[in-house]
């Protein structure tokens, strides 16, 4: 009688599926999890006013095994389904647009997953039109910098972005820049106009420096039309860790090259 | 062994059951629910109502769900909760009482012996208030700096017994479909209940309208001390004493010159 009871619980125990869930090796931290991730993403023109149509950026999650993919809808709110946990990839693309990654997302798995979001303390991701203005002529004395744009657009801008790339050997490219600085160029009149900044630069007085330049912008922050409660602080470019560079995606081609003296 | 003499072996073993109840219990919630490998995070922080009262805050239910078996716990008299044992994944808190809104927590990542904080405070419901029929609308602009815009509505008081002031929010927006989910625009109504006037008063500070457009507007019973809070999953600024079955028809104003 007793050896047929313990046959019994013996049978049910190692036919119960919860015997094996605890049977799992060492390295297993998540027992197999799937689950949501949840993100914004913000379109811009390349003079970065928000766009009012969100929609149509495809959002590309890379795992290990898979990638995953949807478009953001209209207010650019995107939400891909059933990934397994892991970490993760992110690539932004929409045609005319420069392409935005971020590395080393990590998704756990069970309630979804939220991106960096809409927020005033968390980053959203911001994708920008690539730049179709063209710099035809730059002047640069002493720290007044002047540019000529060919613009594609009817009523030209108020403040057009741009980086300025400088270095004390002619020819020089933009990676091998000795100086880099952002400047919005206010237009003062029909002509594209500031100051700039050359705080510890690393060049003489008196020597003659090169200088190129590249559409480029990043906002950093906007407020979502009429919202007044909705500032979203965001991002436009990424550190590409394979590379070890920060990535500009929507930077526009460069000038010609000018050159200056660089000032007492 | 045949049926007959299965069914006499069970009957003289109530143990025996019982384990075969959950041995067929333990199959089907496996299927749904896995079981966490590690259970040594913890989520905790303090719970409080906002304005109303000064508590105490105890028994306020703190729910954490997430990948496995939720957790639900309530807040000691401080407003003071703690969610211990839970394992790793990803987690979203409601926290939730009786005659107050219930707001969440989106998107909290557990991993290790991970401590998250989450501390809120929850905005108590207007039960019983009931919106009247609102009648008519008139605006007026300061020409004061502060850029107030100050809203009449006519009302018809006989359609409600709640004569107080009304805890109201309002939803404004330049396009007819204006509601609590699609609006450009939300103020506090504070609305002032005018014994005698059957108005509704209220100030609004920069309305970001341009002058002379027609603004249309809708009304919610709401906590008007509640500013809301971005639900982070459905993206959408989310108030969680709005009630939206209790609020006005859309009224339309246009929007006054300074």
């Amino acid at each position: 009688m007793m050896h047929s009871w313990l046959k019994t619980v013996l049978v049910l125990t190692l036919l119960s599926p919860s015997f094996y869930v605890g049977c799992t090796k060492d390295e297993d931290y998540l027992p197999g999890l799937s689950g949501n991730m949840v993100g914004n993403v913000y379109t811009f023109d390349e003079f970065g006013n928000v766009l009012e149509d969100q929609s149509n950026v495809k959002v590309t999650a890379i795992g290990m095994d898979q990638s995953y993919s949807r478009h953001s809808d209209p207010t650019g709110r995107f939400e891909l389904e059933d990934l397994p946990t892991g970490t993760y990839e992110l690539h932004f693309e929409k045609s005319g647009f420069g392409v935005l990654k971020q590395f080393g997302v990590q998704h756990l798995g069970g309630k979804p997953t939220i991106l960096p979001f809409v927020s005033t303390s968390e980053r959203a991701y911001f994708l920008y039109e690539m730049p179709s203005t063209t710099i035809t002529s730059m002047t640069l004395v002493n720290d007044s910098l002047s540019v000529d744009f060919s613009f594609t657009i009817a009523d030209p801008p108020n403040a057009v972005p741009v980086r300025i790339y400088y270095s004390a050997s002619e020819n020089f490219t933009l990676i091998s820049a000795d100086f880099v600085n952002p400047a919005y160029l206010w237009n003062t009149g029909g002509q594209y106009y500031c100051k700039v900044n050359f705080y510890e630069a690393p060049f003489d007085p008196g020597e003659r420096i090169y200088f190129k330049a590249c559409r480029f912008t990043d906002i950093g922050a906007f407020q979502l039309p009429l919202q007044w409660q909705r500032t979203i602080i965001g991002t436009g470019t990424y550190y590409d860790y394979e590379l070890n560079e920060i990535i500009y995606p929507n930077l526009g081609n460069e000038s010609a090259q000018y050159s200056f003296i660089f000032p007492e | 062994m045949n049926q007959r003499s299965t069914v006499s072996f069970f009957r003289s073993r109530p143990l025996l059951w019982t384990l075969a109840g959950l041995w067929v219990l333990s199959c089907s919630c496996s299927e749904e629910l896995p079981e966490p490998l590690f259970t040594n995070s913890v989520i905790q922080g303090l719970v409080q109502y906002y304005y109303t009262s000064d508590g105490p805050y105890e028994n306020i239910s703190v729910t954490a769900q997430g990948p496995y078996q939720d957790q639900t716990t309530l807040t000691n008299t401080s407003g003071l909760f703690e969610i211990n044992g839970l394992g790793n994944g990803t987690y979203n808190l409601e926290i939730s009482k009786e005659g107050f809104g219930t707001k969440y927590h989106y998107g909290i990542q557990l991993f290790g012996n991970d401590t998250v904080i989450c501390n809120d405070q929850i905005y108590q419901l207007m039960t019983g208030a009931k919106l009247p029929v609102l009648y008519e609308i008139h605006t007026r602009t300061s020409y004061d700096w502060l850029n107030a815009t100050s809203i009449a509505i006519t009302t018809n008081r006989s359609t409600s017994s709640y004569t107080q002031d009304l805890p109201v929010r309002v939803f404004m927006a330049d396009f007819e479909d204006v509601s609590y989910k699609n609006y450009q625009c939300t103020r506090r109504a504070n609305a002032l209940w005018r014994n005698g006037f059957d108005k509704l008063l209220f100030t609004v500070w920069d309305l970001p309208f341009e002058s002379r457009k027609e603004i249309f507007l809708i009304a919610y019973i709401c906590n008007p001390f509640e500013e809301g809070y971005l639900n982070s999953y459905t993206g959408l600024w989310t108030f969680s004493t709005l009630e939206p079955e209790e609020r006005s028809g859309v009224m339309n104003f246009t929007m006054p010159s300074p």
